[in-house]
Formats: C-alpha cells, structure tokens, sequence
C-alpha cells in the first residue's frame, strides 16, 4: 500500500516482471470513480433543473384556494338567484366559474398527489356543481326552497374545501421537505464529487511537481556530462593536433624525402618538405600523383609497382628519382593502411653526393695525385684487363717503360718543387703524344708507363721516338730551368701472346736499362 | 349582444376515470369534459362585455362584442401552458385597446370575474403584444374554459414567457381593464 502511495505521489510507475511500465490499478480505479461520480452528481443537477423549471408546481394550493372561494360564491349568490332574472344568472355564472375551477385544478398534475386520497371530496364538489347548474336549466327564478337548498349545500362545501386546502398545504409542506432532503443530498454528493476532484487535481499537481524536479536534475547531470565531455574532447583533440604538428615537423626536417600516396585513386595524402624541394613542388598536389612519376627509369617505376602490389616492402633500392634535374637515391617504400585504405608510403634519401664522392675516390684510389695519371695501382688492375682484350681479339700490343734522365740532380739542384713541375710537364707531354686508348700511368719516381693496344713494335718505336723527342725540347720551354737538359730514356717491349704483364715489364726494364748504359736519350727494345 | 355557447360534446365517463385513476388524468382542458350531464342545446348564455377604465380624467368605457371587434380583430396561434395543443385564438391586442382609450404607456390592471387580479406593465405590451382573445379555433369560448375573455401571450414563439409570471399575467375570466 505505502508502494501504491508513493507511487502515485512521485510519479514513479511500479515495474512488473516483464519490465512494462504499468501504472498501479488504484490510478485507474481513481480515474474511474471520479468520472463516475461527476456523471452522477451531473444527472442528479439535471433532474433537479428539471424538477424546478416545471412551471405551476407551487400553485396547487392556489387552486384549491379558489376553488374554495368559488364555491363561497355560488353559497353567497344562492338566495339571489330566487329573485331577478340577474340574480340566477349571476348564480349561474358563479356555477360556471366553479366549473372551470375545477377543470383548471385538474389541468395540473401537482393535484394528482391528493386527488386520490379526497377523491370522495372532490366528487361531492363536482356532484353538487351538477345538480346547480341543472337546476339553473330550469325556467323561471329558483323556488326558495331551491336557492335554500343550493346555498346550505355550498355552504356545507365550504368545511369540505377547507379540509383540502389544508391537505394541499400539507402535500406542498410534504413536497418542500423532499426537495429540501434531495438538495441537501445532492449538495453532498457535488461536495464529495468536488472533494475527489480536488484530491485528483493535487495528486496531479504534485506528479507534475515532482516529474519537473527530476527532469531538472536530470538535465543538470546531462549538461554536466556534455561539459566534462567537450572539454575532454578539446584536450583529446588538441593533444592530437600537437602530435601531428610534432610529426609534420619531424618529418618536414628530415632530410629523407617521404611521400604517401593512396593506392586507388593515387591521391598524394602527404609529401613532406623535403620531397617537394626534390620535386620542385610548391605544396603537397591535389592532382593525382602516381608513384611511377617518382622514378626517371619507367623499368624501375614498374619494379616497385609490383613488389609494393605484392606487399613485399622494398629496401634501399638504387634508383634516378625525377626531380629537378634528376638525381639518385635510395628509395625504401612498404604498403600501409591510411583510413583504412591502402597506401604506398615511400621515402628515399639523396644519394647522388654519396655516389659522387665515390666515385671521387675511385679516381683518387687509381691516380695520381701529382700528375693525374694513373698511378701503379690502377696500371697494374687495367693493364691484365688490357692484355685479356688483346688475346682475346688477337691483337698486338706494347709496352713503354720511360724514365727521366738525371731527375736526382734536377731535385737536388733546384728542389722538389721543380721536380714536380718537371713531372707534371711531362705527364702532359705524355697524354699529348699518346692515344686516349693507350694506359699511361706513373709506377714511382720518374718512372712512367705506357701500354698500348693494337700496337706493333714499328708503331711501338715510332711514338717511344716521339716521345724521347718531345721530352728533349722539354727543358728549354720550362721557365727558370733553361740551363738544365732535361731528357728521357725509353725501353720498348712488345707483348707476346700468353705473357703477363709483369713478364712484358720485365723485357722493357731491360731494354730501358740498355738505353740508360748506352748514354742515356734514347730508345732500345728488346 | 349575446352569444350562444355550443354544448359540449363529451359525456362525463372519462372524466370520472381521470378523477379516480392518478396520474392518467393528464392535461384535459380544452376538451371542456364535465362530469355532470350537459343538456343539448341549452346552456348558460354568456353576454361579451368589458369594462375598460382609462386614466383619468376619462370615465369608463363598456365594450360589447361589436366594440371589440370594431378595434380590429387580430390572430395568434400559440399553445398555452394549461393545453398541450396550439390553438387559434382571436381577439384584440392590448396595445391596441390602450391606444383606443388613450391610454397608451399606461400599467395595466386587469380584473376577472371571480374578482383575480393581475398588473400588466406597459412594457409587456411593447415587447410581446399580448392579445385579449374572445374566440377559440373560431368559436366563442365558454366560462368553463377560462372564457369569455382571456389575455394570451406568444408563448409558443417566445419560450422566455414559461413561467408563473406570465401564467398569473395570462387572466382568464377577463371583465374589466384599468389603466393606472
């Protein structure tokens, strides 16, 4: 019960079993009474309009009243009517006015009430009103026996007409307190129909009430939460944007160019700072970039294409990257997942700096640092690869051993600086008179040789001679060394198929240490 | 002047089983049924007369049937609240009576035989026009039947006339008018 109670006064609906909200059945019985009681109080008030907007209901006395005047007046007009002409008829209009009275007593139902209990009453009056009128039917005057007996009849009446007068009183006095005894229950009814109502009205109220405070405090909890929750969602959102921000820094820093471009529309979603310098571009394009317009060599573009499609990863392949101009780098590229769609992220270093410096140190690793030509090392790597081409294509080839005459006395006379000079001189001598085919290179010290492919011993002569010439003159065109003779002392040897190198360097030293006893400037084979 | 007022036609048995029988007697005017026996062709002779004082200082005035008439006679059709049934009733109109003797504006006094009366106020006459009829549906009407004379209302076209105001305003018996 204190469940039903408080249920109804807070507004919260009792759950059943099943979890459907359903009101308790109190609600319902109360909602059912109250309608049913204001239908009854409202059929009651109309009956009860009903019952005094009937008109005549009080003049049943007034009736009976003049009924009772009227037969005072027949008894009173009796006597005259014995008299003159005017006198019975005067009688006989009393009689007629009797009559109508009495229709008119009849014409209102309130006198139905009494007419059964004074039935005898009511038919003496009329008995006697028709025994007067047929006596006034009769010419001539009434005898005075007649009026006589007219007017003691009447006369008598008049107890008869008292007796229902006081009859009709007492039925009005009966009917009033009826009414009175119904107002007075039907004013109970309409107070208790009122009372329900304003009990229902406050319960209502008070539901409402309560249904509003709840709602209040609800929509206060809720605001709250979405407060708690944006503000966590600024922090959330801000801490991201950091962490992209870092990143795009990071990235734009890097000296790795990094460029990722999504698979099916070739949408490049991101190119960092150093891939558009790379590229010449101002801006990550909007345009769709393919990745194969990354690479310069379409072979290349098509290789990584595939591997990426495989989703093999490619690491640190050498590639020409298009940029502007075009240089070589390094290229890394995997297949990831950006928003849940495939994309190729690849990035690939600079690499042309590197190679250069390679190659930068190849060329110092095989020259000469003084001359430029090629030094011992690379003589002796080049030269067997020379020597496999000319047994391989059966041609001749040949070799110079050249040496300068009295370089220790020019560096002791005038320095190692005019030493160096003097061999700069010649090594460009040498590079003048000899073909580019020919591996010029300087063993050590003042000793320099030549081989040369598909070359005979004639041929081999003729340019040691050219050479032994052009260095003669040497001395005279070298500023400040006018007086000094510089010459140079030459051994030719010519290959023969299936010797080594070091064999064919062997026969031309001999033949250089041949051309140095034999007073050195001059040429010798062997 | 003189009139002959018809006998009635209905004998006296069902106004002796209205009298005993209760509730059954309904409303039974204007059938004129009596419970004593009627002869044919005899009856009480009503003389139509009214008796009309003006204001003063005119004296009184006695109409006939024929000085009635001669201020017009005029038609209501209305069911009064003693008879269920509408009927046809013609007479004069008060105001037209008023303004005959001059007495427009006047209160009016009316008296009846049985010596009832009523005060009328001018202002009914304005606004509903009562009539003083002294024919029934064309026929003269009876003492018995609340005549010779009788004021009438519309009260079939104004319901706001239910009432005992206008019933006690409705006098039956009519024999005499002063105007106050």
């Amino acid at each position: 019960m204190t469940e039903f109670l408080s249920a109804i006064l807070t507004g919260t609906p009792n759950r059943s079993d099943n979890g459907a909200r359903r009101w308790p059945v109190v609600v319902y019985a109360g909602i059912a009474s109250l309608v049913a009681a204001a239908i009854f109080v409202a059929v009651g008030a109309v009956r009860e309009i009903r019952e005094l907007s009937r008109a005549g209901t009080s003049q049943s006395l007034w009736h009976v009243y003049q009924t009772h005047d009227a037969v005072q007046r027949v008894a009173a007009a009796a006597p005259e009517a014995t008299l003159t002409q005017a006198g019975k008829d005067r009688f006989q209009t009393e009689l007629e006015l009797l009559a109508s009275q009495v229709v008119a007593v009849r014409e209102y139902r309130m006198l139905d009430l009494q007419l059964p209990r004074h039935a005898e009453a009511w038919k003496s009056i009329e008995q006697a009103l028709a025994d007067g009128l047929r006596a006034c039917e009769e010419p001539g005057l009434l005898s005075r026996d007649q009026a006589r007996a007219q007017a003691e009849r009447f006369g008598a009446l008049r107890s008869t007409t008292r007796i229902l007068m006081a009859a009709a009183q007492q039925d009005l006095n009966t009917q009033r307190d009826l009414a009175r005894a119904r107002l007075i229950e039907r004013f109970w009814q309409g107070a208790a129909a009122i009372g329900l109502l304003v009990v229902g009205l406050c319960v209502l109220l008070w539901r409402t009430r309560a249904a509003q405070v709840a709602n209040a405090a609800l929509a206060d909890r809720l605001s709250d939460a979405n407060r708690t929750l944006e503000a966590r969602v600024v922090e959330r959102t801000r801490d991201l944007e950091s962490d992209r921000a870092l990143l795009a820094t990071i990235l734009d820093a890097s000296p790795t160019a990094v460029a990722l471009i999504r698979e099916s529309d070739a949408a490049p979603v991101y190119f960092n700072t150093r891939m558009r310098e790379a590229l010449a571009l101002a801006a990550t394009p909007a345009a769709p970039f393919p990745p194969a317009r990354l690479f310069a060599q379409p072979e290349i573009a098509d290789e990584l294409d595939a591997l990426l499609r495989d989703g093999r990863p490619v690491q640190d392949r050498e590639a020409l990257i298009a940029g502007h101009p075009p240089f070589h780098a390094l290229v890394t590229a995997r297949r990831v997942s950006i928003d849940g769609q495939p994309a190729s992220l690849i990035w690939f270093h600079d690499h042309s700096r590197h190679r250069q410096l390679e190659l930068e140190l190849q060329q110092q690793a095989s020259t000469d640092a003084l001359t430029g030509l090629a030094n011992r090392r690379a003589f002796f790597s080049e030269g067997p690869r020379m020597l496999e081409r000319a047994r391989r294509y059966r041609h001749d080839c040949a070799l110079l051993m050249i040496d300068i005459d009295h370089f220790k006395a020019v560096n002791d006379q005038f320095g190692h600086h005019a030493g160096d000079r003097v061999l700069r001189a010649m090594s460009d001598r040498l590079r003048d008179v000899l073909r580019q085919a020919d591996l010029v290179a300087r063993l050590g010290g003042e000793e320099f040789a030549a081989l040369m492919p598909e070359t005979d011993m004639t041929a081999a002569l003729q340019a040691a001679e050219r050479v032994r010439e052009i260095c003669a003159g040497l001395g005279p065109q070298l500023e400040g060394f006018g007086e000094i003779g510089v010459s140079v002392s030459i051994g030719v040897a010519q290959w023969r198929a299936g010797e080594t190198l070091d064999h064919v360097l062997e026969r031309a030293d001999a033949a250089l240490y041949r051309a140095k006893r034999a007073g050195r400037n001059r040429v010798e084979s062997s | 002047m003189t009139r002959v007022i018809p006998p009635s036609p209905i004998g006296p048995d069902p106004i002796r089983r209205g009298l005993l029988v209760s509730g059954a007697t309904g409303v039974v005017a204007g059938t004129l049924a009596m419970p004593w026996p009627v002869p044919a062709g005899a009856t009480q002779q009503a003389a139509l007369s009214l008796r009309v004082v003006a204001p003063p200082p005119a004296t009184a005035i006695t109409y006939d049937a024929h000085g009635l008439e001669a201020l017009g006679v005029t038609g209501l059709t209305t069911a009064v609240p003693w008879d269920s049934q509408p009927r046809h009733w013609e007479g004069v109109t008060l105001r037209r009576l008023a303004t005959a003797v001059r007495a427009a504006g006047h209160p009016l006094l009316v008296k009846a035989l049985n010596d009832y009366a009523a005060h009328i106020p001018w202002s009914d006459l304005g606004r509903y026009d009562p009539l003083l009829a002294w024919l029934r549906d064309g026929q003269p009407i009876p003492i018995r039947a609340k005549g010779p004379l009788i004021v009438i209302y519309p009260f079939t076209d104004r319901p706001e006339l239910r009432g005992d105001i206008y019933n006690g305003r409705s006098v039956w018996h009519v024999s005499e008018i002063v105007f106050e």
